[in-house]
């Protein structure tokens, strides 16, 4: 049903309406003015998944109801790729503000070791 | 103490990054609306679009004080006390033509330079053989030969 077309962006049909989910700033501050804390511990994925899910359709479906929004959600298949799409697209919203492709040729590479 | 206030300091919200942010977009030339209803991403473009205009303005910059220099360096009033009848050295005239501004345009010149010493060249000979054979002419003539 859903297919993930790049990493901001997440398009489907459902009930013969075509969907574009993306997230833009406005979007973000008013999921954070609504309670949504991005990356906090504390909170399960599902109340994540939610959250995200619901403020992906501001951008382009803002007039949906939340209970079309539940209902849409309860119906996609693998909530964890998911999750992982819209934690994806969230943070472009930042990451497009903080990095810097100027300073590739000096930037410094690294792994983690277990 | 200080150590503790820092560890109490709650960390930025995402809007309270975008709000500090936005005015340096805005002085970029991105509109309201596009920071923060567009695209995402399109914050990138934006970034490496002012790069290349400040590239653009530093290469303008420079081109203009070396003309400025190079029309100083053409008058004898940077040069102290000069003589009467100073001339500058040759080769210290204003350009002739704006420098070029890439790789591809000195070339371009070049080429332009060298076609264009091809063609007095060739100019000079057609013109030495013309005297030549004027001047074979003549001699034939003053020798009462025939010349073909």
């Amino acid at each position: 049903m859903a297919d993930i077309k790049q990493v901001n962006q997440i398009n489907f049909d459902y009930n013969g309406h075509h969907y574009t989910l993306e997230y833009n700033r406005e979007a973000v501050k008013r999921m954070e003015a609504a309670g949504f804390k991005p990356g906090e511990s504390g909170s399960t994925p599902l109340i994540e998944l939610d959250m995200l899910w619901a403020g992906a359709f501001y951008k382009n479906h803002r007039k949906t109801s939340s209970k079309i929004i539940e209902e849409i959600l309860d119906k996609m298949k693998d909530k964890m790729g998911l999750l992982e799409a819209l934690r994806n697209m969230m943070a472009e919203t930042y990451n497009s503000l903080m990095d810097d492709e100027g300073d590739e040729g000096n930037a410094v590479e690294w792994t983690a070791t277990i | 103490m200080d150590g503790d206030d820092l560890s109490e300091a709650e960390p930025p919200t995402l809007a309270e990054i975008f709000t500090e942010a936005f005015p340096y977009y805005l002085s970029m030339g991105m509109t309201y609306e596009e920071f923060w209803h567009g695209a995402p991403s399109l914050v990138r473009a934006y970034r490496k679009a002012y790069d290349m205009k400040r590239y653009e303005r530093n290469q303008e910059m420079w081109m203009q004080g070396r003309y400025i220099f190079e029309a100083l360096r053409c008058a004898p009033l940077l040069v102290g006390f000069p003589e009467k009848g100073y001339k500058p050295p040759s080769g210290a005239g204003y350009p002739e033509m704006p420098y070029p501004l890439s790789e591809r345009e000195a070339q371009e010149r070049e080429i332009e330079r060298e076609n264009e010493n091809t063609k007095r060249f060739i100019a000079q000979l057609e013109a030495e053989s013309k005297r030549n054979l004027e001047k074979a002419k003549k001699e034939a003539v003053k020798d009462g030969r025939e010349y073909d």
